[in-house]
C-alpha cells in the first residue's frame, strides 16, 4: 500500500496545486516537493528490504481482467529513486525560474501530474496498468510542451508530441492486447517469466515497439523531441531528457528477460538504437541553439541505449540510462540558466559566460564531460562497460556504429561546453545575470552524484546487477584493456572531429534537410494535411447551413434503417381497435386539424403556437391512457418550446418564404409524409403486439427494489442512469452552443438576422 | 426606448414565482415515489423563470436570480457526477446509489439517497439550459 500511496500523492498535491496554487503563494513549491520527498524516505526505506516477490495490485475492470499492479523490486526501486530524485531537483530549480507565482503554480502542478504516471509506468506490474500512467505521461507532456499557449509554436509543437505518441501508444495497446490473448496473462512478470511465441506474438511485439521508439524518440519518430523543446526548459530537462523519453527504454528493459532472444527484438530493436544514435550524433553537431543541442544528443543516446538492449544487454542499458538521466537533466537545467541570465541560448552571441557564471561552467563541465565519456565520471563508466561486453560478445558492426557515434559525442559534448561558456570575441555587448544560488544548486548536486558515482559505481553496478539479474562490471579502472583503448582512440577522435569543425565553421557543415536524412517528419505533415482537407470536404458536404436540409437528412436516415426491415419481414395482422374512450377521438381530432393548420399557416409564429396545440392535445392523451408523468413533463416541454421558439422567431420575418429555400415545398412534403406514414405504420405494429405483463410487473417490482414507487422516474434515474447523465451532458452543451452563437453573432455584428 | 411591462402580469408574476419554485423542489424531492423527478421539477421552475422574464425583461430576470446560468449547469453536471461516483465508491459501481433511511421527530421516516443528488444534477442543468436561452437569445438589443 505505501508505494499505491506515493504514487497517489503526486495526483492528490497535482490537484491541490491546480485549484489553490495562488492562494498557496510562496510556499507552493514546498508543497509541490512533498511527493517527491516522500517516494525518496520510501526508496530509501525499502532498499535494504527489497523482496522481489513483493507487489501491491487492485482490480480496475476485473470484468475484463484489467488491474493495476505495482511490484516493490530492485530495479523499480532503482528506477523511482531515479524519478523522484531528479524530479525534486527540477522542483527546487522550478521556484526561481518561474518568477510568476501563477505561472509557477501551474508547471508545478502539471509537473506532479506527470511524475505521477511516470513513477507508476516504471513500477507497473500490470500490461493495461501501464498503459493508463504512459498516456498520463502522454497528456502530461502535452501541456507541458504547450505550457507557453500564447505561441503558435510552442501549441504545434505539443499537439506534434502528443499525436505521435498518442499513436504509438495506441499501437502499443493493440500489441498489449495481443500479448495478454496469446500468454493469457497481463502480469508482466508472468508474461515474461513464460513468454508466448508465434507470428502474432511477432507482431504484437512490433506494435509495442512503435509504442516504446515513439515514445523514446527513436527513428523515424524522432523529430517531435526537438520540437518538443518549445517547453519550459526544467520541463525539458525532466520529460525530454531525464524520464519520459526513458519510458520506452522501460518498457524495453521490462519485457528484455522474456522476448530479447527473439529474432525480431534482435533485429528491429538493434537496428533502430544505432540508426537513431548516428541520426542523433550527426544532426547534433549542426546545431547553434545550446537546448536544440542537447535534445538531438538526447535522440542519439536514447539509440544508444535502445541499441544495447536489442542486443540483450539490459544491465549495461540501465547503467547508461541513469549516467544519461544524470548529466543531461544537469545540462538542460544549466542551458536554463545561461538562457534566464543572458536572454538567448544561441551559441553565435554567447560569450565570455564563463567567466561570469564560473560554478554553473564548472558544473556544466562535469555534465558535458560524463556525456563524452570521459574519466572519472558515470558516463565513462557506463560507456566502459558498454565497450566491453560488446568487445567480449565480438558483435564487432554494433560496436563500430556506437564506437563512431560516440567520437561525434564527444565533439558536440565538447562544442556545447565551449559555445556556452567559452570566449569568442564577439563585439556585442552581453549582460550576464547572476543566477539564483537554489537554481545553480541541482546540477551541482547532479555533477556531484555524476563524479561520485562515477569514483565509485562498485555498489551501482550491484544493484543493477540485482535488479536485471545480470552481472554488470562497473569499474573506474578496468585495466589495460581493448576497451580501455578505444575509449582514447574515441576521445581523441572527437577532439580532432572539434578541431576540424572549427576550422571549417560549423555553419559550412551540411544541414540535416542537405544530408537528406529520412525522417517520419514530412510524412506526419502530409498526415495533417490530408485529415484537415478530409475534415473541410466533409464538413461542406454535410454541414450545408441549410436547417430543412439537416432535418430532412436526419428524417430520412431515421426512416430508413427500420422501413427497410419492415419492408422485408412484414408479418404484422393488424387488428384495429379505433378508439377505448370518446375524449381520444376529440383529442386526436384537435391534434390533426393543429397539425394540418400548422403547415397551412404563413406566419411562423401562428405556426408554433399550432405545434403547441398538437403537442397540448397528445399530452391529455397521455392523462387518459394514466401516465401522469409523460403528461405532466410533455405539457411542461411544450410550453417551453413555444416560449423559446418565440424568443427566437422574434429575430426571423415574421412570414415564410420570404427567402429563397434551400429545399423544395414538394420535397418538404414528400419527407413530412414519408415521416408521417412511417410513424402511423409503426403505431399499428406496436399496437398489435401483445404485451408482456411480466416485464411490467419485473420493472414494478426492480424498482420497489431500488426504493422508489414511481417506475419512470426510477427508470430514468436509475436503471437509466448513464443514458440520463449523456442527456444531460447535451443539455449542457446546448446551453453553450446558445451562448456562442449569441456571442458570435453579436461580435460579428451581423444585424440583418433581426 | 422605455419598455412598458404590464401590471397585471407583473403582480401575477410575483404571486406565481415563489409557489411554482416550491412546487418544483416539491416534485424534484418526492420524485421517485409519485410523478415528478428531477427533470419535471427543472421544467417547472424554468417555466417560473420564463414568467420572471415576460413580465420584467432581461434584466428583471437577471435581479431576480441570484446565480448565473453557467454556473448551474456546471453544479449540476457535477452533482451527477459525484452522485455516480458516490456509488463507484461505497457500492462498486459507477451510479448504483446508497440509501440511509433514519426516523426524525415530527416528520417520519426520511430517506436519503444519493439519487436525490442525481436527480438534482437533472433539476439544475433544465434550469441552468433553460435560463441561458432566456438571457442570451431574449436581450433586447443585439
Amino acid at each position: 500500500m505505501p508505494l499505491t500511496l506515493s504514487i497517489a500523492a503526486y495526483f492528490v498535491v497535482a490537484v491541490i496545486i491546480l485549484m489553490f496554487g495562488r492562494r498557496i503563494g510562496r510556499a507552493v513549491t514546498l508543497v509541490a516537493a512533498v511527493p517527491y520527498v516522500g517516494q525518496i524516505v520510501l526508496v530509501t526505506v525499502r532498499w535494504p528490504t527489497r523482496d522481489p516477490a513483493s507487489t501491491e495490485s487492485f482490480d480496475w475492470i476485473p470484468s475484463l481482467g484489467v488491474a493495476i499492479g505495482l511490484r516493490i523490486d530492485a530495479v523499480t526501486l532503482l528506477l523511482t529513486a531515479v524519478v523522484a530524485g531528479i524530479g525534486l531537483l527540477i522542483v527546487i530549480y522550478s521556484d526561481r525560474y518561474f518568477p510568476d507565482a501563477r505561472r509557477r503554480a501551474r508547471f508545478l502542478g502539471l509537473l506532479a501530474v506527470f511524475t505521477g504516471g511516470m513513477a507508476g509506468i516504471v513500477v507497473s506490474n500490470e500490461l493495461f496498468g501501464m498503459f493508463i500512467f504512459w498516456e498520463v505521461t502522454t497528456v502530461a507532456s502535452y501541456l507541458l510542451i504547450g505550457f507557453d499557449d500564447e505561441k503558435a509554436a510552442a501549441r504545434s509543437a505539443a499537439l506534434q508530441a502528443i499525436l505521435v505518441t498518442a499513436a504509438g501508444g495506441l499501437a502499443m495497446l493493440a500489441g498489449f492486447v495481443i500479448l495478454a490473448l496469446e500468454s493469457g496473462t497481463t502480469t508482466i512478470g508472468s508474461l515474461v517469466a513464460d513468454p508466448p511465441t508465434g507470428t502474432t506474438v511477432t507482431v504484437a511485439l512490433v506494435l509495442v515497439f512503435i509504442g516504446a521508439f515513439t515514445k523514446s524518440a527513436q527513428f523515424p519518430f524522432h523529430f517531435w523531441l526537438p520540437g518538443a523543446m518549445a517547453a519550459p526548459t526544467p520541463a525539458s530537462a525532466y520529460l525530454h531528457s531525464a524520464t519520459m523519453v526513458k519510458a520506452g527504454i522501460v518498457l524495453l528493459l521490462f519485457l528484455a528477460p522474456g522476448f530479447a532472444s527473439t529474432d525480431v527484438w534482435l533485429w528491429v530493436v538493434t537496428t533502430t538504437g544505432l540508426i537513431t544514435m548516428a541520426v542523433g550524433a550527426v544532426v547534433a553537431m549542426r546545431q547553434f541553439d545550446l537546448k536544440l543541442l542537447l535534445a538531438y544528443g538526447t535522440v542519439s543516446q536514447l539509440g544508444f541505449m535502445t541499441a544495447l538492449i536489442g542486443l540483450g544487454y539490459t544491465g549495461t542499458a540501465l547503467a547508461v540510462l541513469i549516467a544519461h538521466s544524470l548529466f543531461k537533466a544537469a545540462l538542460f537545467l544549466i542551458v536554463g540558466i545561461v538562457d534566464k541570465s543572458t536572454g538567448t541560448r544561441d551559441v553565435r552571441k554567447l560569450d565570455g559566460v564563463g567567466a561570469r557564471l564560473p560554478v554553473v561552467a564548472v558544473a556544466g563541465a562535469v555534465a558535458a564531460a560524463s556525456m563524452a565519456g570521459i574519466p572519472p565520471l558515470l558516463g565513462f563508466v557506463t560507456k566502459e562497460a558498454a565497450f566491453d561486453v560488446l568487445i567480449a560478445d565480438q558483435a564487432w558492426i554494433a560496436l563500430a556504429a556506437i564506437a563512431g557515434s560516440s567520437i561525434l559525442t564527444v565533439a558536440y559534448s565538447t562544442q556545447w561546453w565551449f559555445g556556452a561558456f567559452g570566449n569568442q570575441q564577439i563585439t556585442s555587448e552581453l549582460d550576464a545575470r547572476p543566477a539564483y544560488p537554489s537554481m545553480v544548486a541541482s546540477p551541482v548536486v547532479l555533477g556531484v552524484l555524476t563524479i561520485a558515482l562515477g569514483i565509485w559505481p562498485g555498489p551501482l553496478g550491484k544493484a543493477i546487477g540485482e535488479a536485471v539479474g545480470q552481472s554488470v562490471k562497473l569499474v573506474l579502472w578496468p585495466g589495460f584493456k581493448p576497451a580501455l583503448a578505444l575509449s582514447t582512440v574515441v576521445i581523441l577522435s572527437g577532439l580532432a572531429v572539434v578541431w576540424g569543425v572549427r576550422t571549417i565553421g560549423v555553419e559550412r557543415l551540411p544541414t540535416a534537410k542537405e544530408l537528406h536524412l529520412p525522417t517520419g517528419k514530412g510524412i506526419y505533415a502530409w498526415s495533417i494535411r490530408a485529415l484537415n482537407a478530409t475534415a473541410e470536404f466533409t464538413t461542406g458536404v454535410v454541414q450545408n447551413g441549410s436547417l430543412p436540409v439537416y432535418v430532412a437528412v436526419i428524417i430520412t436516415s431515421v426512416l430508413f434503417v427500420p422501413s427497410m426491415v419492415w419492408f422485408f419481414n412484414w408479418d404484422a395482422t393488424i387488428d384495429l381497435e379505433l378508439w377505448n374512450t370518446p375524449a381520444e377521438v376529440g383529442l386526436a381530432l384537435v391534434a390533426i386539424v393543429g397539425a394540418i393548420a400548422a403547415t397551412r399557416v404563413q406566419r411562423r409564429m401562428a405556426s408554433v403556437l399550432l405545434l403547441g396545440v398538437v403537442g397540448y392535445a397528445i399530452a391529455g392523451i397521455y392523462v387518459i391512457f394514466s401516465a401522469p408523468d409523460l403528461a405532466l413533463t410533455q405539457l411542461l416541454i411544450e410550453t417551453l418550446t413555444v416560449a423559446l421558439f418565440a424568443l427566437v422567431l422574434v429575430k426571423l420575418p415574421r412570414r415564410f418564404g420570404v427567402r429563397p429555400r434551400s429545399l423544395s415545398s414538394r420535397s418538404r412534403a414528400a419527407v413530412s409524409i414519408l415521416a408521417g406514414v412511417f410513424v402511423t405504420i409503426g403505431a399499428l405494429i406496436t399496437s398489435t403486439v401483445t404485451p408482456d405483463r411480466s416485464l411490467t410487473a419485473a420493472y414494478v417490482q426492480q424498482a420497489e427494489d431500488a426504493g422508489g414507487r414511481n417506475v419512470v422516474n426510477i427508470i430514468l434515474t436509475n436503471f437509466r442512469a448513464l443514458d440520463t447523465l449523456g442527456e444531460i451532458t447535451v443539455l449542457a452543451a446546448a446551453a453553450i452552443g446558445i451562448t456562442t452563437l449569441v456571442m458570435t453573432m453579436r461580435s460579428s455584428g451581423t444585424k440583418d438576422q433581426a | 426606448m422605455k419598455v412598458r411591462f404590464s401590471p397585471l402580469l407583473a403582480t401575477g408574476t410575483r404571486t406565481m414565482v415563489p409557489t411554482l419554485i416550491l412546487f418544483s423542489v416539491y416534485l424534484l424531492v418526492v420524485g421517485h415515489d409519485v410523478p415528478g423527478g428531477g427533470f419535471a421539477g427543472g421544467l417547472i421552475a424554468s417555466s417560473a423563470l420564463l414568467l420572471l422574464y415576460l413580465a420584467f425583461g432581461t434584466r428583471g430576470l437577471t435581479r431576480a436570480m441570484p446565480f448565473d446560468p453557467g454556473e448551474v449547469i456546471g453544479v449540476g453536471l457535477a452533482a451527477a457526477l459525484i452522485a455516480g461516483l458516490i456509488g463507484l465508491f461505497f457500492e462498486g459501481t459507477f451510479l448504483t446509489y446508497t440509501y440511509s433511511s433514519f426516523s426524525a421527530p415530527l416528520v417520519g421516516d426520511i430517506k436519503i439517497s444519493s439519487l436525490l443528488l442525481f436527480d438534482l444534477g437533472v433539476y439544475a442543468v433544465v434550469i441552468g439550459l433553460v435560463a441561458t436561452a432566456l438571457l442570451r437569445l431574449g436581450s433586447e438589443a443585439p
